[in-house]
């Protein structure tokens, strides 16, 4: 298997960049994993959060084979997993690593 | 077209996606687009009060689920009684509220109303069965249509097509249960694709030529090498009945209104053979407006078949199963579209039909009739060539012209004339039907519309002419004319129907102020061998009180009164 950080970095940063299609041109999210998401510095309202989980979920799904709900897991992550780039890759290869 | 364009959004459901990808895409014109309140799309309708209007959007687009504006549609899909006449009424209310926002935009589009995911209904007859749901919603959206018909800037758009082209991926129940929002992203995609392709040929911007090779592209194989007998062409052949059907599509484009002609490297009477003698192919040459069939380099020919029809580079479309010979037209013109082809010619058809760049609002007779305009034109310059002079052509043309004023009957064919002609143009203003109606409505304005036949034919509606008169001074604000009857004297015969009227309706001095662009130089070049004084700046000038001289040759119908000129 191929390490599940960089899969879940990837995954990240394809849904970004979809998400990126539709985010006015002062709102799009660098592909970087210090990039804030929600919260002090984030760029994402609540509809672009819905669109990030959306696009994650599909693009879960056609790499892994399987669905997967992250909204679900993501509230009761604890410390909020959608607050970087960073925190969002590290818990997405979590649920990787479970559902593989 | 402006390139910048103002959407208001009005919906009951969540537009984010929508209007981001709207504002985002690079396509021509750029759509600037506003959310209205969510949930709220009868208010928005109906309420010109509103922070929506404030800002004069030039379109809406009313996007809506059934179940939301239309009560009973509800009862439909729980499968309890409701009445089909009660469900179509809440359609006309709706369009009610749409005509009323209508006025307030130069374009109002509205999607028709689609099935929410998965829903079968009561199965495979649900189509059929008037209980059925898909049955209930044909209906509606039949009703939506009929009854925005007549309002002229009341666009439906067919959303069933972005659902159909986005297949599995149409619907994603996490943006429906979370945000609101009833479409995965594909369907808008789908959806701003045509909200663009719609602006564009409403403002006239469709091209209006197809430029096609020959060997592998309308037939299979080298023509010159295997001879037509023997070029893969329909026949008990995948790629043979492939493209017969490639042709046969080309053709249908050709019956509405958008024109053919060939550029390839061959010998010119060996392909005409095969066009003209090979038994499958559709397309003939009668069917072509132009052809230039030599050794010579594609990008020229092009440039020089585009100069023999009188049309911009940019009205052109060039296919070519050739990637060195598109690289090279795509170098040296980059105003013609030429699009990437496949190398499978299963697919030409299929690529064909992808494309938007030939969408029309309507199809004119003009259309219909334009491949046969151009056969005439070729024996006007056979006959041209034949007579001793100039003014012995004119003459046996037996040139007619009728003039009539802007109407429901030929407002549409006037708006595209006025959007599309770049050469002979005095002004090269762009306006939508509504703004040339609004325009039209002032006092002292009047638009005239000319249509033109001689011997070999029918021109058809190619001219228009708008005074606006203030006081004693008449200023000819439009002056255009199709290339295709340009140098035949019908601009002369415009000029004095244009002047007259002005004198007739009291002015005693009339003005023209041309203004260049790149493209309308024969404008220019009329005006400066015509009768009128030149002034400054290109302002050209006529007394009233001297009646215009009228070109001979050219007769002058006005109304149902025949008067010559």
């Amino acid at each position: 298997m191929e390490n599940l950080k960089e899969v879940s970095l990837e995954i990240v940063y394809g849904a970004i960049d979809e998400l990126n299609e539709q985010l006015p041109f002062g709102q799009k999210l660098v592909k970087d994993t210090s990039t804030a998401l929600l919260g002090e510095g984030g760029k994402l309202d609540s509809i672009g959060l819905v669109n990030l989980m959306a696009l994650l979920e599909e693009k879960c799904e056609q790499r892994c084979g399987k669905s997967m709900s992250l909204f679900d897991d993501a509230a009761g992550a604890g410390a909020n997993p959608f607050e970087s780039v960073e925190s969002l890759s590290q818990f997405l290869a979590r649920k990787l690593g479970a559902k593989l | 077209m402006r390139n910048q364009r103002k959407a208001v959004l009005i919906s009951d459901f969540t537009l984010n996606n929508f209007a981001g990808y709207l504002r985002n895409d690079e396509a021509f014109p750029h759509i600037e687009p506003s959310l209205t309140p969510f949930g709220q799309p009868f208010q928005v309708l109906m309420d010109e009060t509103l922070d929506a209007w404030q800002s004069q959007p030039d379109m809406g687009i009313v996007w809506t689920r059934p179940e939301a504006v239309v009560g009973s549609f509800n009862s439909v899909i729980r499968f309890e009684p409701f009445s089909e006449d009660d469900l179509l009424g809440e359609v006309d209310t709706f369009c009610d509220a749409a005509r009323m926002a209508a006025k307030r935009v130069e374009w109002l589009f509205i999607p028709t109303w689609a099935l929410s995911p998965g829903r079968r209904g009561i199965g495979v007859l649900d189509r059929r069965s008037p209980s059925g749901v898909s049955h209930a919603l044909s209906r509606m959206n039949q009703r939506l249509i009929q009854n925005l018909e007549e309002t002229r800037n009341c666009v439906v758009l067919d959303a069933e097509r972005w659902l159909t082209a986005s297949g599995n991926d149409a619907f994603n129940p996490r943006l429906w249960y979370m945000a609101k929002i009833p479409f995965a992203n594909p369907v808008f995609k789908q959806a701003v694709h045509d909200v663009k392709a719609a602006l564009r040929n409403l403002s006239g911007q469709s091209k209006k030529i197809v430029i096609l090779d020959l060997d592998d592209t309308l037939w299979g194989g080298t023509v010159g090498d295997v001879g037509w007998q023997n070029v893969v062409l329909g026949g008990h052949d995948p790629a043979g009945e492939a493209l017969v059907d490639f042709q046969r599509e080309l053709k249908a484009l050709k019956n509405r209104g958008i024109l053919l002609a060939v550029v390839s490297k061959n010998d010119e009477r060996v392909a005409l053979d095969a066009i003209r003698n090979h038994p499958e192919m559709a397309i003939r040459e009668q069917d072509l407006a132009g052809w230039r069939i030599n050794w010579q380099d594609k990008a020229n020919n092009i440039v020089e078949l585009m100069n023999e029809l009188n049309l911009g580079l940019d009205s052109a479309v060039f296919i070519d199963d050739n990637p060195r010979e598109r690289a090279r037209v795509r170098e040296s013109l980059p105003e013609v579209l030429t699009p990437e082809w496949p190398e499978d010619k299963l697919l030409y058809r299929q690529a064909l039909l992808a494309m938007d760049c030939f969408d029309t609002a309507t199809i004119t007779r003009e259309d219909r009739d334009r491949a046969g305009m151009y056969a005439a034109e070729r024996q006007r310059s056979v006959l041209q060539s034949e007579v001793r002079s100039v003014d012995d052509w004119l003459k046996s043309l037996g040139t007619s012209v009728v003039a009539e004023p802007l109407g429901d009957h030929n407002l549409e064919r006037v708006t595209q004339l006025l959007n599309k002609t770049n050469q002979m143009n005095l002004s090269t203003r762009r306006l939508s039907g509504p703004e040339l109606l609004n325009w039209t409505s002032a006092s002292g304005r009047s638009l005239f519309a000319f249509r033109v036949s001689d011997r070999f034919g029918d021109s058809g509606l190619t001219g228009i002419a708008s005074v606006s008169i203030q006081g004693e001074t008449a200023r000819i604000v439009d002056f255009i004319l199709s290339c295709r009857v340009m140098g035949r004297n019908v601009e002369a015969a415009m000029l004095a129907f244009v002047l007259d009227h002005a004198r007739t309706c009291g002015a005693r001095k009339a003005f023209l102020q041309y203004l260049q662009t790149e493209r309308n130089k024969p404008a220019f070049d009329f005006l400066t061998n015509s009768q009128l004084a030149q002034d400054h700046d290109g302002v050209f000038t006529w007394n009233l009180e001297t009646p215009y001289p009228a070109p001979p040759h050219v007769v002058l119908r006005h109304g149902e009164a025949l008067s010559s000129i």
